[in-house]
């Protein structure tokens, strides 16, 4: 029985010839948030886009390795993207709400898995979970538009929470938004790690190292190359006080990147 | 000492206001050339509507004293009708009966039977609008001279009477409604087929296909290129494969049809499907490319496939516009012809359309008819049925450009 | 914290059969959904059909074109090398009918290209943008105009004009110059639009240098700008000549109803689109040598704005690749 929540062995990510993403080795622990962070352009979106394969919609990306969840290989020729994707939840950079009315955002992921029971529950359970239930509870049918900046990211994470993944991934989820809807969305997590195990992509360190468990740290996998890997990874309290690479220290400090 | 030297102080003043004054001179020039684009078209359509309206000399071959002694502007429809009953013969009047009862018809359509049959109504000479607003005593004492027994009257040749009324050999009584409803009966075929399908080859090219492909590339080049192929090429086509290769299907002969070949309204329908066809995939990409992409990403996030992505998402966002590009599909069949000379379209036919396999008429197809007719009475009502046609137009633009802001404003 | 820990959660049950056990390996595997599969081979047949209606295109006009080559009384010859078009006679020149469509196209765009192009110099360059809301859609509105009511115009309108003006006996009532002129009116718009668009693609840099050097508005539109959106004006003026060489309505109506080899505008003559319409309109026997003869003159148009369009479109794509 896997401790780990979902791996990878040996996953490197190309796009036609070219390796966006080397040779990466992660074990994800359940009930936990693991944070990517690096410098811009070393792959950190690409190798979290490979977990909900995502990755097949640029038509010349290939994997080479594995990613398991629960020991089935997510690239293997039998496994279907579509469930994947419905275990695995993401949240992206910038709110992307449908354009219908908060109920409906919530209630059309679940209508189309299948779901069988009692929607309007559901959907305060998913919004309740989100922090987002006693603001919006009077205007459920209103537009997701009419929300702010940080209530429409909030209503993303609902909809994603409503299907019931058991991985959510989240792309730099605060960085569109203020710092006020920023610390909403870090305390959400908290909460949401009770029951989800999250994997997020920051470049923001300060929320790293406030946030998360586990930090992998990726960078281009040498001088002049232009494949990304992950140089260290461990406990986020070890990354950010004692790392084992000179390079994660260089970052984590501030003195590059 | 140096030879780049500028002009300074005097001549520097004169060099430029030598180039203003060039470039002052040259602006009218271009302002002309868009002036002139204003004015072909004023010229235009009041060249039209000087054509569909004005002063019209005409004589009765028969006294009307002869049915009453009252004008016959005031005569009711019993009194039209006994008069019809009796001068006409007993089997011209069953036919007339007939076609469409007569008991049954306008008072304006009995009036143009008693002057077309009974009094045989000819018209001598008509005069446009303007002639006819400015210069009636000219007019007036012209008539006199040249056709002392003429009567002399102001007549709108586009009324109630021609939008209503079928066609004729004679242009005093031809309307456009036989022309009206093969149009419509056109182009509602021609939509029918061009939707779907266009907005299907749409949806395929954009969602589905690797855009970068070989094929997608192939299928989008040949997409511009049959937009630019002249519309008569189209009926050739139309012709050589609705009305010849498969009269079997167009003529309704598979479905019991009998009397009738390929050169039907559905064969036309059909053809002009085809010809708008590639504007309505053109169309419907843009609408489509129009949904941002984070839609779609966040459809996928949540585990939905393509196809409920784009039922649930992408369609509806597309929408406003496949609705307004629908609308310019329609206003571009309507207007057409050559393909509808080729197909074989008639120039005269009496009766309604009733169904997709009988001939056709169609608006545009009268007013070459009309236009290519010596006589000046058949350019009048070549005018009017100009102007009904370009308010047809005029109202289905005007609805996609509203619809096409309401949209915008929603969004 | 603004949020209370609800009792329900969903039951595992409330989601479809596949979803409970997360060890069993058989969870992630690929459903079956015929649905997608069905929908997608059936938008793959819908987008291909438009390479079959060119193929259609192609195999119907060649097929009877070849009939018409292949009959005895044509010759390869005759039909490029000779000026008289005359079926009855036997003789089939397609001169005849060429020079005409060559005359009236190069009328119309004579107007069309000069005129369209200061307009779409005007509007980018000059207009203010409320000017430019009103005189926008005014072209728009001349190229919406069907092709059988500028016919009339060509006809009624322009002729009589055109006859005041040089005299009843040089110029005939039907005439090549007024279809011309006419046809050019109808295509100002497409090149004016087509200009317009590669003008304002000039990126505003460029502009900016022009003046920033002390140019007039004049200099640097078109010593600076102009040539700069050189190849996307190429394209519409391309696209202008494939349109005024397809064109039917306004030639069949004030050109003529004969063919008539001549370079002459003040002359009737008919043109291959015109003569096809003429033809067309009347009763045709299927099988005839006529009746093939319509399909031979259609193929040559039909590739000629083939020609012209491919040419065009690689114009545009040159023109788009210098601002990618």
């Amino acid at each position: 029985m896997n401790a780990y929540a979902i791996e990878t062995k040996n996953l490197s990510i190309f796009y036609g010839q070219f390796e966006a993403v080397k040779d990466v080795n992660l074990q994800i622990e359940t009930g936990k948030i693991t944070a990517i962070i690096g410098p811009s352009g070393c792959g950190k979106s690409t190798l979290l886009r490979a977990f909900n394969r995502m990755n097949d919609f640029v038509p010349t990306s290939r994997v080479n390795g594995e990613i398991l969840l629960h020991g089935q290989n997510l690239y293997s020729r039998e496994i279907d993207p579509v469930e994947v994707r419905r275990r695995i939840g993401m949240v992206f950079q910038r709110p992307n709400p449908f354009p219908k009315s908060i109920y409906e955002n919530i209630s059309w992921g679940a209508r189309i898995n299948g779901f069988k029971g009692n929607m309007d529950e559901l959907v305060e359970q998913s919004l309740r979970s989100a922090a987002l239930w006693d603001e919006v509870k009077d205007k459920l049918k209103q537009s997701a538009y009419a929300l702010s900046g940080g209530q429409q990211q909030r209503l993303c994470i609902a909809r994603t929470i409503a299907i019931q993944p058991e991985i959510i991934l989240m792309d730099e989820p605060a960085s569109a938004l203020d710092p006020i809807a920023t610390l909403k969305i870090e305390e959400l997590m908290q909460e949401l790690k009770k029951n989800y195990t999250i994997l997020i992509v920051t470049h923001n360190m300060q929320q790293a190292a406030r946030v998360s468990d586990f930090t992998a740290m990726m960078m281009l996998s040498g001088e002049g190359e232009r494949s990304g890997t992950v140089i260290e990874f461990d406990q986020t309290t070890k990354i950010f006080t004692n790392p084992r690479d000179s390079r994660t220290e260089g970052y984590v400090t501030g003195r590059f990147g | 000492m140096n030879n780049f030297s500028y002009p300074e102080k005097d001549a520097l003043n004169r060099f430029i206001a030598a180039r203003y004054r060039t470039a002052w001179l040259w602006q009218i020039v271009f302002l002309f050339a868009l002036l002139f684009a204003v004015v072909s078209l004023s010229a235009l359509i009041l060249n039209v509507a000087d054509g569909a309206f004005g002063y019209v000399a005409y004589e009765y071959k028969k006294d009307p004293a002869m049915i009453s002694p009252r004008p016959l502007e005031e005569l009711t429809v019993p009194e039209l009708l006994a008069a019809l009953k009796a001068n006409l013969s007993a089997g011209a009047f069953a036919k007339l009966d007939n076609e469409s009862p007569l008991a049954g018809r306008s008072r304006a359509e009995l009036l143009g039977l008693v002057e077309e049959r009974i009094l045989l109504v000819k018209t001598l000479e008509t005069y446009p609008l303007f002639r006819s607003l400015f210069q009636r005593e000219q007019i007036a004492a012209e008539v006199k001279e040249k056709f002392p027994a003429a009567r002399l009257e102001f007549r709108a040749w586009l009324n109630a009477a021609f939008i209503t009324s079928p066609q004729s050999s004679r242009a005093e009584f031809a309307g456009v409604r036989t022309a009206i409803l093969g149009s419509l009966w056109l182009v509602s075929i021609a939509i029918l087929f061009a939707l779907p399908v266009g907005v299907g080859a749409a949806i395929y090219l954009q969602e589905y296909s690797n855009r970068k492909s070989l094929l997608n590339r192939i299928i989008q080049t040949n997409i511009n290129n049959l937009a630019g192929v002249p519309s008569i090429v189209y009926g050739m086509l139309g012709l050589a494969i609705f009305v010849r290769a498969w009269e079997v299907f167009t003529s309704g002969a598979l479905f019991g049809v009998t009397d009738s070949n390929g050169r039907t309204i559905l064969s036309a329908g059909l053809t002009m499907g085809i010809l708008v066809l590639p504007l309505m995939i053109i169309n419907a990409q843009e609408a489509i490319k129009a949904v941002p992409d984070s839609i779609r990403q966040a459809a996928f996030g949540v585990g939905a496939t393509r196809w409920q992505t784009i039922w649930h998402h992408v369609l509806p966002g597309a929408l406003p516009g496949i609705l307004t590009g629908s609308i310019l599909a329609v206003s571009r069949a309507i207007g057409e012809t050559a393909p509808l000379i080729i197909v074989g379209a008639s120039t005269f036919i009496t009766f309604d359309p009733q169904s997709p396999f009988t001939k056709f008429t169609a608006l545009p197809i009268q007013i070459y008819q009309w236009t290519s007719r010596a006589q000046g009475e058949f350019h009048a009502i070549a005018a009017a049925a100009i102007l009904v046609l370009l308010i047809m137009l005029l109202s289905l633009n005007a609805t996609a450009i509203l619809l096409r802001n309401r949209f915008q404003k929603r969004m | 914290m603004l949020w209370r820990k609800s009792n329900f959660a969903p039951q595992q049950s409330d989601f479809a059969p596949q979803q409970s056990d997360f060890m069993n390996p058989n969870a992630l595997r690929k459903k079956i959904r015929p649905a997608e599969g069905a929908v997608e081979a059936l938008l793959f047949i819908v987008g291909v059909l438009t390479v079959f209606i060119t193929i259609s295109i192609v195999l119907t006009l060649g097929d009877q074109a070849l009939l018409f080559f292949n009959d005895p009384a044509v010759t390869l010859a005759e039909f490029f090398g000779t000026t008289q078009w005359q079926p009855q006679a036997g003789q089939f020149g397609i001169w005849a009918l060429v020079s005409a469509t060559l005359t009236t196209s190069v009328v119309a765009l004579l107007v069309a290209v000069p005129l369209g192009l200061a307009a779409a110099l005007y509007l980018s360059e000059y207009a203010s943008p409320r000017v430019r809301d009103i005189l926008k859609p005014l072209l728009e509105v001349l190229a919406g105009i069907p092709t059988v009511v500028y016919g009339y115009f060509a006809l009624l309108f322009v002729t009589p004009i055109l006859r005041t003006l040089l005299g009843a006996d040089r110029v005939g009532v039907y005439n090549m110059l007024s279809a011309g002129l006419v046809m050019g009116i109808m295509i100002l718009p497409l090149i004016s639009s087509m200009s317009e668009d590669a003008l304002s693609a000039v990126p505003r840099s460029l502009r900016e240098a022009a003046y920033a050097m002390g140019a007039t508005r004049l200099e640097a539109s078109v010593q600076v700008v102009l040539p700069a959106a050189l190849s996307g004006v190429g394209a519409a003026v391309i696209l202008g000549v494939s349109r005024a060489v397809g064109e039917t309505m306004i030639v069949a109506i004030a050109s003529g109803a004969g063919p008539n080899f001549s370079f002459n505008p003040l002359e009737a003559a008919e043109t291959m689109t015109g003569h096809i319409a003429r033809i067309s309109g009347g009763d045709l026997p299927y099988g005839t040598l006529d009746y093939s003869s319509l399909f031979a003159i259609a193929l040559m148009l039909f590739l000629v704005t083939l020609v012209l369009n491919l040419i065009s479109q690689w114009f545009v794509a040159k023109f788009r690749e210098q601002y990618e």
